[in-house]
């Protein structure tokens, strides 16, 4: 099963997930993860919107703003977003393609 | 040599035009459109894993045809041989063991038979040597007499 996130806001359930499509759509957004430490306020609205657009199609992008304002612990869920990004672009990468490297560490 | 229009191939394939030619390969696999766009996204390495466990099956099921096939053509080469009057060997009798459990039963049902066969030219030659024991022993008895 792939990650999501769920919450209530304003008496509503929200279910936050990323697919191939919108993880697609986010990239032509202009969304480019490996810039979201580099340009977080360019990137985190475009990372926040799309996560809705499966589940929530009616929902604006100001509206996704003004519930990402709201969140609470606003590192830990922009990580978990990030997570379920790369998650669905790696989809079409065979874990198995990768037996064999060369195994390295961080010094 | 510079390019003159056209496209640049160097330019790297936007995410959307990437999964836009994955698509039908995942559709090749069994994967449905909206599986594929709309999904769960651990889905795609699943279907994948599938269609390397189908391509294995279809590759091990075509090397065992050619194995059979190779052994047929042995079996009747002794009767395509010219002026040969060799019979061909017939085919044989039962498929390959393919499965584990199925060989180790085969294994073990033919040394029971084994086994059996032993017994049973022991048991003639018990019987043999003990019947000429006694006609000894009935010799013996007659000649101390």
């Amino acid at each position: 099963m792939s990650k999501q996130i769920s919450f209530e806001y304003e008496k509503k359930n929200y279910t936050l997930e990323y697919t191939v499509r919108t993880a697609a759509q986010a990239n032509e957004d202009g969304f480019i993860l490996e810039q979201l430490g580099e340009k977080p306020a360019a990137m985190i609205p475009k990372l926040v919107y799309w996560s809705f657009t499966k589940h929530q199609k009616w929902v604006t992008r100001k509206q996704a703003k003004e519930i990402y304002s709201w969140i609470k612990d606003k590192n830990g869920f922009i990580t978990a977003l990030a997570e379920m990004y790369a998650e669905a672009v790696n989809a079409l990468i065979d874990d198995e393609d990768s037996e064999g490297n060369a195994n390295w560490t961080m010094s | 040599m510079g390019r003159v229009g056209g496209t640049n191939a160097a330019l790297p394939l936007s995410l959307m035009s990437a999964f836009e030619l994955a698509c039908p390969q995942y559709m090749a696999m069994g994967m449905t459109y909206e599986q594929f766009w709309d999904g769960d996204v651990s889905a795609h390495r699943m279907f994948a894993k599938a269609e390397k466990l189908r391509l294995n099956r279809a590759n091990h099921l075509a090397w065992l045809q050619g194995m059979y096939v190779y052994e047929a053509l042995l079996d009747v080469t002794p009767y395509l041989k010219a002026f040969s009057k060799g019979k061909p060997n017939p085919y044989a009798k039962e498929p390959y063991d393919i499965f584990e459990d199925e060989a180790k039963k085969r294994r073990e049902r033919e040394e029971r038979e084994r086994y059996e066969h032993m017994r049973e030219k022991i048991a003639v030659f018990a019987k043999a040597f003990n019947e000429k024991r006694k006609e000894n022993e009935m010799k013996g008895v007659k000649e101390d007499a």
